[in-house]
Parts: C-alpha cells; sequence; structure tokens
C-alpha cells in the first residue's frame, strides 16, 4: 500500500512526539498529516492561527491563499507577519515564516483573489478547505465549490468579541447558504485579535481530527462564541429543502 | 401577547451584541396560532428596535436562515420553534 512508502524520519518523530504519543494518533495519524493537503482560504487573523497550528502539526502540504498585502493595522491580530513584513505580499511571508517554524512541510502560497473562475485551481488536490475569509461574499463562493465537489468545508467568522464555527460535509450537514442565505453589508468589522486566534484554534483542531479520523466533528452544530461573557452557544442547524445551493443533491 | 388556548410558544435567543439590545439571552414568547415570522419581526421590532428583517442581524429558524424558507417571513411558526438571532460574525 502507498501508506508504507510514506514514513517518518527520527527528526520528525522527535518533533511530533507530544501528539503521537496519544492515544489513537501514533505513527499512523502523523502519517495521515503528512500525506495531507489542505486549502487555506485567507491570511489574516483566522489564517495566521490556523496556518501556524497546521504547520506546527505537520500537515504534509499547505496551500494558502490571500491577495492582500500586509498593512500596519493587520498586525493587532494577523500574527503571521511583522513590522519587517509591512508592504510585503502575506502569503510570500507566511509561506516564509511556515517554513521556519516547519521545514519538512510543503507551502504552496497563492497570490490572488479567489473567484468563482479560479476557486478550483486554487483549491487544488486540497482534501478540506478552510474558511479563514473576511466576507460572505468571497464566503459563498467557496461554499459551492465544497459543495460540488464533496469536500469538506470548514465555516469560521469573527466579529469584535464574538465567533461562529460549523462543519460543512454536503449533502451530509447543511452549506452555508442554508443557514446564512443573505450577505451582511460588507463593511470593516472590528476583530480583536485572541477572537480569531480562538476561532482559528478550533479551525486547525477539526482539521486534524478530519484528517486523522478521530472524534466527532463540528457537523449540523454552529458553536457561537460571546468572548465578553465568554460563553459558547450551541445552534442545531437544518438543511434547507430551498438551498439553491445545496438542495439538488440531497432532494 | 395575550394569552389564550389558542396561542403557541416559541423560544428566541438572542446571542452576542443582540443581547446588549435586548437585555436578555432568551425567552419564551406566545403567539396566537397561526402566526407567521413576520408577526414575530414585528413584535421584536416593537419591543426592542431592531427594524427586522435586516441585514445586520442574522436570524435562523429552527436552524435554517429565515430567506430560506419558501414563504420568508409569511412562514408560519409552530409549538417549539426556535429562532436565534444574531449579529454578522463575518470578519476572518
Ligand atoms: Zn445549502
Amino acid at each position: 500500500m502507498q501508506d508504507n512508502r510514506i514514513l517518518l524520519n527520527d527528526s520528525e518523530k522527535n518533533r511530533y512526539n507530544r501528539q503521537m504519543i496519544m492515544f489513537d494518533w501514533g505513527e499512523e495519524g502523523q502519517i495521515k498529516l503528512k500525506k495531507a493537503t489542505v486549502f487555506i482560504a485567507g491570511a489574516g487573523g483566522l489564517g495566521s492561527s490556523v496556518a501556524i497550528y497546521l504547520a506546527s502539526a505537520g500537515v504534509g502540504c499547505i496551500r494558502i491563499c490571500d491577495s492582500g498585502k500586509v498593512e500596519l493595522s493587520n498586525l493587532n491580530r494577523q500574527i503571521l507577519y511583522t513590522d519587517d513584513d509591512i508592504g510585503k505580499k502575506k502569503v510570500l511571508s507566511a509561506a516564509q515564516t511556515l517554513s521556519k517554524i516547519n521545514p519538512n512541510i510543503k507551502i504552496v502560497h497563492l497570490f490572488e483573489k479567489i473567484e468563482k473562475g479560479n476557486i478550483s485551481k486554487l483549491a487544488g488536490n486540497a482534501q478540506i478547505i478552510i474558511d479563514c475569509l473576511d466576507n460572505f461574499q468571497t464566503r459563498y463562493i467557496v461554499n459551492e465549490y465544497a459543495v460540488n465537489a464533496g469536500r469538506p468545508f470548514i465555516h469560521t467568522g469573527v466579529y469584535g468579541m464574538a465567533g461562529q464555527i460549523t462543519f460543512i460535509f454536503s449533502p451530509e450537514t447543511p452549506c452555508l447558504e442554508c443557514v446564512f442565505p443573505d450577505a451582511p453589508p460588507p463593511e470593516i468589522l472590528p476583530v480583536v485579535g485572541t477572537t480569531a486566534g480562538i476561532m482559528g484554534c478550533l479551525e486547525a483542531q477539526e482539521t486534524l481530527k478530519y484528517l486523522t479520523g478521530r472524534g466527532t466533528l463540528l457537523k449540523n452544530r454552529l458553536i457561537v462564541l460571546d468572548g465578553d461573557n465568554l460563553t459558547f452557544e450551541e445552534l442545531h442547524l437544518e438543511k434547507s429543502p430551498s438551498c439553491k445551493i445545496c438542495s439538488s443533491k440531497f432532494n | 401577547m395575550q394569552s389564550s388556548e389558542a396561542n403557541i410558544k416559541v423560544q428566541i435567543k438572542y446571542l452576542v451584541t443582540i443581547r446588549d439590545r435586548t437585555g436578555r439571552r432568551q425567552e419564551e414568547v406566545s403567539f396566537p396560532l397561526g402566526s407567521v415570522l413576520r408577526d414575530v419581526a414585528e413584535w421584536l421590532n416593537k419591543r426592542y428596535a431592531l427594524s427586522l428583517p435586516n441585514r445586520e442581524i442574522m436570524a435562523i429558524l429552527n436552524g435554517r436562515g429565515w430567506n430560506q424558507f419558501p414563504l420568508k417571513l409569511s412562514t408560519e411558526i409552530k409549538e417549539g420553534d426556535t429562532i436565534c438571532l444574531l449579529p454578522p460574525i463575518s470578519g476572518g
């Protein structure tokens, strides 16, 4: 089997030891991560947190996409970047930092704006798509692609001290438009760095669970973080039989 | 709403910043049998001035967006329905 051809060297066994000694993870789980490819849509506050943890955990190939350059006003939350990176392409700077964090993995940096016409090419052979975007218009493009391509899509958003997350895997779960059919007006939203950090960590953890096949994924549930009161509210989600994106898949 | 035998009860949840406008996390509200989402919206607007339908408030009925129901605001509500209102948590 192909599984046996990808092995871990001694340095990797040492690097990942603390997670490999977990029950049900081991060398087998680590090799699953090494073989995996993920697509991180957006290299901002959420993307920083997701990318750092997935790189550290040993995900073999990270495709990270963003059309932005680093600005001073990013630095309260986009922890992949420093003052020295201002003006640089986010994905290029991200790739350099992530390669330093873990030189054993491959980083594919994609300096492009996500559109209907290029999403398939950008996502490539990624097994999972991770929403680190900052607007619903682009999320709808990624959601539709994920539904049609049959790929899992972790949706997350942040707002000030609040965050939300759900694991979308149509037709098993509702898609993003079943629950949020109307995009809110685009505007500059407040984001506290720690909120993006917390929500990005949850996305990264769901990704690790999916790739290693452990635990219960956040399917059909929306978790809403209220950081000001530090509560997590859970909403049960339902597929919409009239959803224009996904209903043909399960009706 | 006045109580009568022909009333139904629904749960309304106010998440994160919506709670600041309602002063509560959740409440059970009675509506006359046959009421629709528009009646709920009007009740909320009168009580909390939320201006529903409002693009800045995401409204979910039993796990689906209000506008995903073919009848939209004319969708009839039923005993035990759960309605959630939350701000657009759309940043990244
Ligand atoms: Zn849908």
